[in-house]
Parts: structure tokens; C-alpha cells; sequence
């Protein structure tokens, strides 16, 4: 019974593998070193699988035995008519960085910033700016021989000669019997010459597997010859159902180790989210489980072929009928995503325009097999690789060619190129998650993203900027209070100045203001003499008169008087004093007869009967507001 | 610790809280620039700036105020007509109009057909007692009169009405008459400015 030892990843590799374009080898000069992969960086499912086809060793061949036990390796030496360009010998691309994934130190800031720039206008993300994993491999840190990165021009010269396709001339397969020592060289057609015993199987071998070396290959003497023939799509693969597992739990260290590298690789993966169901079930189907069983027992060793390819086949629809985001679109999502990026912390992917197109691609039934040929060719491919598009094409002549023993072996580096450098494939799903990380953490670098250093100094120019402006809004503001303040006192100074110039103004007013209360007043205090007189002649008896007047403002009148008689001038005296309410005191003295008038009596005396004139003074105090009354 | 797991935590710990540094950043930066260069400014602007600006204002406002007030004055005082202001200086005369006052009594005394027979004035610059309002420049002289030819009771009536009426600011003080002269002598008192 044969037995599958591909572990439970590969199988669910090779069920989900879809077939790829395949595109014709056309050998253009040298080949650059930035195509070839290092060896460094298989992870660690590819590992697993190189030691699960690798030999063994002597020693542990001889604790565990395994009957017929064939590791075939491939060798593939193709001769080119023409070298180019001379290229060194040994030429080492461990590199333990790629170019693309570390800034040169050599570039200037300015260059640096427009390789950023360039890289954000790009059409594809630079999606190799993950952190860079360390692979030490078996070696220590210290170890661990310390490679530059080495630049391709370097490496390879610019050739003068303008390059020319080459031509596969041939390929051969080199076995090496087990303990004898002998390379048995022998061409394809050769090896599977017993066409009677069709082969059961198909050996698939990967060409990433051949060893870094060109190893000798052990291959027991009763190796029986196998038969290579082409994968059939129809030939179903014979799966031997496992006869028991052994469940080996980890240990507690592992679990942690585990944990922790888990938590270092999502801190440093940008996960990419599915848009649709079709994305999810692929992202689902790219994660493999942990192989946690081995086989317990190997009875036999046989090799299994794998299945088939899936009978799909990839078509990419033509250009013009795609109907998925404009180019516009697609920059602007790509700016939205590195917006958000920076503030969700995540970085999501931006499908580009090889991703639409793989979305709106159909599947297609593969075409027809090819019909199975003679053996006259080995024609030992992945499963990845193995399909109607192969890149050899046979040739009428080349059966003939076949039948002969190869031509010797070129001198490497000089006819052709040594194809068996360790290489590993590109990873299909970038993915793809493991389980079971084997860098050690030591090797974990945590680099921080040129990006982020580029965005903090932009905030950091932001705000600096935003300072700025408000330092000069403040001194502006400042400047425009002190400048509203002057205004506002050469106002004042202004309105002085023409409260000044009515200054003048003013004193006349105030001088006519006050000439006008000085008149007011002197009116007001005006002495009318008419009043006077009046009240004399009021008060005055018809047989006196007045000869003599002294009269004041105050009120005091002295008044000499001539009466009839002595009658009379008791008579004026009595008018004086009933008139109280305009003269306040008066008196009457010095009553005396005149001389005149004194004759007169003494006549009119002697004449019997006859009155004699008096003279009298008279002294009134009058109220003095009779003369502010005018008649 | 070896410098490399430093410069590695350091790394992912700017990796996992990058906003947060930024943020405290920006943060630093903006509250720096405030606590030194605008804090001071903006107190400086509220605490004296605008004060001032407050008071200039309401010391403008005052001045304009005046200032409408004097343009209501100037209007009123081009408003009063120019002969009431020469009635009023007639009635108060200036002291440099005293003498034109003395030729102006004389003239009445002739219109009345009477003789000034003397006249007397006394000194300048009294004055005005509690008559007078406060704070006036109004000054009093006294001016006594001899007359003749008031040969009659009712000429010497008219005579004192009239100069009451048309010299209203010359005050008789006291009359008196000598029969032996037949003189009356006047007391008056005149006031100028």
C-alpha cells in the first residue's frame, strides 16, 4: 500500500493550489540577483519539507532503517550557445536583507523622501515594508555569518553585449548509487527505458528542494528503475488512509513560545480583510493546521504521487471587458487606506489592480491532457508547474538527441548556469499564517516604519506650525489693541483740541452770563424818587408847604414846612402818624412863627382875631422799598 | 538587557501606541508654545491691554459728550441778537465809558432845561457791596450834582422821573435843596465793569 507522507498542509496546499500563468523561460543575459530568493528565508513549512525529502545521514541511517529508500534530486543543467556577460563564480545571495526591504544608507534624505512619495502615488503598495524577520537557521546569533546586502550591479556586471534568448539545450538527471561512490549520469531516456512496466505513480519533485550543495545521492542498487511519466489529470491519486496518530502535546515552554511569537506576528502583520466570501474561504483554506500527528509506522516507502492539479484553470478576462474601479478609485482608496492606517493602527490592504482582475476572473475547465508520449523525457515538475503550458518544448530532433548520452557537463559558469542553487518559491498567500513559528527571538526585529517617523515629523511641523500662528495671532492681537488704544487717544487728543478752541467761546459766555445777572440784579435794586413825592403829596395838609428837602434811599426825610397856623402843623403831624403803613416815624419840632408871619399875628392879634404862620421841621422815617416802585 | 531587545521594545511600543505618541506629541508641542508665547501675550492683552482700551473709550465718549454740549452753547450764543447785547452794555457800562457817561448826564440836564451848576465824582474802583451778585466785576462810582433852575415843585418831580427812566443805572441817593442857592444837590451812584 503506498503511503502519502505529505503531511496535512501540503495536501490541503496541493487541494486548494490553483493553477498560475505560466510564462515561457526566456533566458535574458544573467539573471538579476534580485529574482532569486535566498535560501534564508524558506519558512518553516518549507523547511519541514526539505528535511522530509532530504536524505539522511549515515548515522541516522543506520538507526532507522527504511527498506528502498529513493531520494531523487534533479539536476538541471542548461548550456546556453553564447555567454553574455562573464559572471563570478561563486557568487553567495545569502543576503540577509533584500534590497527592496531596507532603506540604503547611502540614499540622501532627498531621496528618501521621493522614494516615499513616489511610493505613496504608486500604483502598488509597498507592502515589503513589513518588519524583517531574522532567519539564523541552525546557527546561533553570534554565529551567524553577517551579510551586506549586495547590490545586483554588483554582482553582475552590465554586459556590453546585447542579450540573446536562450536555448535549452538539455536536460539530465544524475543519480548516484548509495556507498559506491559512482555518479551515475544517464539520461532521461535511458532511466525509464522499460516501457512494459508503466508506472504507477508519479514522482513529484519540487525544484526548490535540491540542496544548497551538489550532494551525492545515495541510491541503493535494487533500486528498482521507476517510471516517470507525466501528471494525468485523470489518474486519481491513491491515498493511504493513516493507520494510527499519536497525539504529542506540546510542552508548556512550546505553548508560550508559541503565544509569543503569535502575538510578535500580529503585531507586525498587516492583515489584509476579505472582502467577499471568495477571499475569506481562500484566506481559510491558506492557513494550514498544525501538523500534530506523525506516522507512526512506515512499513514501506513509497512515494505517492500527488493529485492532480485541480482541473481549474485561471482566465483572466481581457482588459477592456473588466468593469472594476477606475484607476482614480483605486488611488484615492489607496490614500484612504494609508489615512486610516495611521489611525486604526492597522494597515489594510488596497487591492490593486492584479487583485480586481483576479476577482473578476473565471474558472475555466483545463483544456484536454496531452497524450501520453513515450518515454522519452522525464519530465519532473511540481504540481504547481505541471500542466499544458510547460516551458519545454520538445522538439523531433531532441528524441534523437535523447537516445545518445549526454554531452559532458559544462564548465559551471561558463557554458551554462548551475540551476541547483537552493531557492526557494515565492509564497503563494501572503496570508498564510503559521502555527508554529521557528524564528528564533533573537532574530525578531522590530523595525519602526519610515512612514511613521515621516508622519510624527509632519505632526510635529504641524504643530509646530500651529504654534507659530498662534504666537503671531497673540502679537497680533496684542498689536491691534495697542494700535486701537492709540487710535483711541489721538481721538482724545483731537476732541481736546477743539474743546480748546471753544475756550473762548466759553469766557464770553460765561462773562455774558454774568453781565446779564450783574444787570439783573442793579434792576432788580433801582430807586424810583416818583414814588416819594407821591406819598408827600398824599400826605400833606393844604395849609402847609415845604421849603427845604433832604431825603436819602434809606428812607430819611427832613423837610422844612410853613404852616397857616399853629393848627395846621398839628394837624400835618397827626397825618403823619395815622399814615403807618408807609411812614414809620415821624416827628414835628421847632414850631416857631415867623417873623414875617410873626407881625402879621401880632397884628392880627391886636386886630382881634387874626391867626399868626408857624415854622416847623418835620423829620419822617419812611419805608426805603417805596423807591424800588415805580410810579 | 542587550541594547538590541532595548531598541526593539522601544520600537514596538512606538509601533503599538504611534497615535498616542503623536498625540502627546502635538500635545507637548501646542501646550509649550501656549505656556511660553501666547499665554503671557493673551494675559497681558486682557489685564492691561483692553482695560486701557476700556477707559480711553469711556474717556472719549465724555470728551465727545463736552463737545456736543459746546456746539449747543456755540449755537445759542450766535443765536442772541447783537442789540440786546448793546442794551446791556449800556446799562453797565465799562470803566473806560465813564467819562462818555458824564457827557451823556450832561446832555439830559440840558435837555431839561436846567443848569449843571457842579459835579463831582468819587474815586474808582469800588466794589459792589452785598448788592451786587457774587463774584461780579461790577464797580460803583459816586457822582454829585448841582443843579439850578428847578424853580418849581413839579419841574423838580419831572426832572427825577426822567432820569429814572432814562438812566436807570444812575441811583439817587439823596436830595437836598438850599433855598439860600437855589441849588439842588443830587447824590447819585453810577456802576460799571
Amino acid at each position: 500500500m503506498p503511503i502519502n507522507l505529505l503531511p496535512d498542509e501540503e495536501k490541503l496546499k496541493i487541494k486548494n493550489f490553483k493553477r498560475q500563468e505560466v510564462t515561457h523561460i526566456e533566458l535574458m543575459g544573467p539573471v538579476k540577483a534580485e529574482k532569486i530568493r535566498p535560501a534564508v528565508k524558506q519558512s518553516g513549512v518549507l523547511m519541514f519539507f526539505k528535511q522530509a525529502f532530504q536524505r539522511p545521514s549515515a548515522e541516522s541511517k543506520k538507526e532507522k532503517i527504511f527498506p528502498q529508500k529513493k531520494i531523487y534530486i534533479r539536476k538541471e543543467i542548461i548550456r546556453e550557445p553564447i555567454a553574455p556577460a562573464p559572471v563570478r563564480k561563486e557568487v553567495k545571495l545569502y543576503t540577509t536583507k533584500p534590497e527592496s526591504m531596507r532603506m540604503d544608507s547611502r540614499e540622501s534624505l532627498w531621496q528618501k523622501f521621493w522614494k516615499f512619495i513616489s511610493g505613496i502615488f504608486s500604483r502598488k503598495r509597498n507592502i515589503q515594508a513589513k518588519p524583517e524577520k531574522k532567519y539564523f537557521g541552525q546557527y546561533p546569533e553570534d554565529q551567524f555569518p553577517k551579510y551586506k546586502p549586495v547590490r545586483s550591479e554588483k554582482i553582475f556586471k552590465p554586459s556590453d553585449i546585447k542579450p540573446r534568448r536562450g536555448e535549452i539545450i538539455n536536460i539530465t538527471t544524475e543519480y548516484v548509487k548509495n556507498g559506491s561512490g559512482e555518479s551515475d549520469t544517464k539520461p532521461q531516456s535511458q532511466i525509464v527505458q522499460p516501457a512494459s512496466e508503466p508506472a504507477p505513480f508519479i514522482l513529484p519533485v519540487r525544484k526548490t528542494y535540491p540542496p544548497a550543495k551538489e550532494e551525492v545521492i545515495k541510491v541503493e542498487e535494487k533500486l528498482k528503475p521507476i517510471e516517470l511519466i507525466k501528471p494525468s489529470i485523470h489518474s486519481k491519486p491513491e491515498i493511504k488512509k493513516l493507520v494510527e496518530k499519536k497525539i504529542k502535546r506540546p510542552s508548556k515552554l512550546a505553548v508560550w513560545w508559541k503565544s509569543l511569537l503569535e502575538s510578535i506576528k500580529k503585531i507586525f502583520t498587516f492583515k489584509r480583510q476579505p472582502k467577499n466570501e471568495k477571499e475569506a474561504k481562500k484566506a481559510a483554506a491558506s492557513v494550514l493546521p498544525k501538523p500534530e500527528a506523525i506516522k507512526k509506522e512506515l512499513p514501506s516507502f513509497e512515494l505517492i504521487p500527488p493529485p492532480p492539479a485541480p482541473a481549474v484553470q485561471i482566465k483572466k478576462e481581457k482588459p477592456g471587458k473588466l468593469q472594476g474601479p477606475s484607476k482614480f478609485s483605486i488611488w484615492l482608496k489607496k490614500i484612504w487606506g494609508k489615512l486610516t492606517g495611521i489611525f486604526a493602527g492597522k494597515k489594510k490592504a488596497i487591492p490593486s489592480e492584479a487583485m480586481v482582475s483576479e476577482v473578476k476572473s473565471e474558472i475555466v475547465p483545463e483544456p484536454a491532457p496531452k497524450e501520453r508520449k513515450p518515454l522519452d523525457k522525464i519530465d519532473l515538475l511540481h504540481p504547481s508547474e505541471a500542466g499544458p503550458a510547460t516551458f519545454i518544448k520538445e522538439k523531433p530532433e531532441e528524441k534523437i538527441a535523447n537516445t545518445i548520452p549526454p554531452p559532458p557537463p559544462p564548465k559551471s559558469g561558463k557554458d551554462g548556469m548551475n540551476m541547483t542553487e537552493p531557492r526557494t518559491e515565492p509564497a503563494t498567500n501572503e496570508n498564510m499564517e503559521w502555527e508554529v513559528n521557528l524564528i528564533p527571538e533573537d532574530a525578531v526585529e522590530v523595525k519602526v516604519l519610515a512612514s511613521r517617523w515621516l508622519y510624527l515629523a509632519l505632526f510635529i511641523i504641524i504643530a509646530f506650525g500651529l504654534s507659530f500662528g498662534g504666537w503671531v495671532w497673540s502679537d497680533w492681537y496684542k498689536n491691534n489693541i495697542t494700535a486701537q488704544i492709540g487710535d483711541v487717544k489721538q481721538k482724545i487728543f483731537e476732541a481736546d483740541a477743539r474743546i480748546k478752541q471753544y475756550d473762548q467761546l466759553l469766557q464770553n459766555v460765561q462773562s455774558l452770563n454774568q453781565d446779564i445777572q450783574d444787570t439783573t440784579t442793579l434792576m432788580s435794586q433801582h430807586i424810583y424818587w416818583s414814588k416819594l413825592f407821591e406819598i408827600l403829596e398824599e400826605y400833606t395838609t393844604p395849609d402847609v408847604y415845604y421849603t427845604n428837602m433832604t431825603a436819602d434811599v434809606n428812607g430819611y426825610i427832613k423837610l422844612s414846612a410853613a404852616g397857616k397856623d399853629y393848627d395846621s402843623a398839628i394837624k400835618q403831624l397827626m397825618i403823619y402818624e395815622q399814615a403807618k403803613d408807609v411812614i414809620k416815624a415821624a416827628t414835628v419840632s421847632n414850631i416857631v412863627f415867623s417873623d414875617n408871619l410873626g407881625q402879621a399875628a401880632e397884628e392880627g392879634a391886636e386886630n382881634s382875631n387874626v391867626e399868626k404862620p408857624v415854622l416847623f421841621n418835620a423829620e419822617l422815617m419812611i419805608d426805603p422799598t417805596i423807591y424800588l416802585f415805580p410810579r | 538587557m542587550k541594547l538590541a531587545s532595548i531598541k526593539t521594545k522601544i520600537a514596538y511600543i512606538f509601533n503599538k501606541y504611534f497615535i498616542i505618541i503623536v498625540a502627546l506629541v502635538v500635545l507637548i508641542i501646542l501646550g509649550g508654545a501656549y505656556m511660553l508665547f501666547v499665554k503671557d501675550t493673551l494675559t497681558e492683552i486682557n489685564n492691561t491691554g483692553i482695560t486701557s482700551l476700556r477707559t480711553e473709550e469711556g474717556v472719549l465718549q465724555q470728551k465727545q459728550l463736552t463737545l456736543d454740549k459746546l456746539n449747543k452753547l456755540k449755537e445759542k450764543y450766535s443765536g442772541i441778537q447783537k442789540e440786546k447785547l448793546d442794551q446791556l452794555s449800556y446799562f453797565l457800562p465799562s470803566e473806560s465809558e465813564i467819562p462818555f457817561l458824564m457827557i451823556e448826564i450832561k446832555d439830559f440836564i440840558t435837555e431839561n432845561k436846567l443848569v449843571l451848576n457842579s459835579i463831582e465824582s468819587g474815586p474808582l474802583g469800588n466794589t459792589l457791596g452785598d448788592t451786587a451778585a457774587k463774584g461780579s466785576a461790577v464797580s460803583s462810582l459816586n457822582i454829585t450834582l448841582g443843579i439850578k433852575g428847578i424853580d418849581s415843585y413839579f419841574k423838580l418831580k419831572d426832572f427825577l422821573d426822567n432820569m429814572s427812566q432814562r438812566l436807570p443805572l444812575l441811583e439817587l441817593n439823596s436830595l437836598s435843596y438850599s433855598p439860600e442857592t437855589d441849588v439842588y444837590a443830587l447824590n447819585l451812584t453810577t456802576y460799571y465793569k
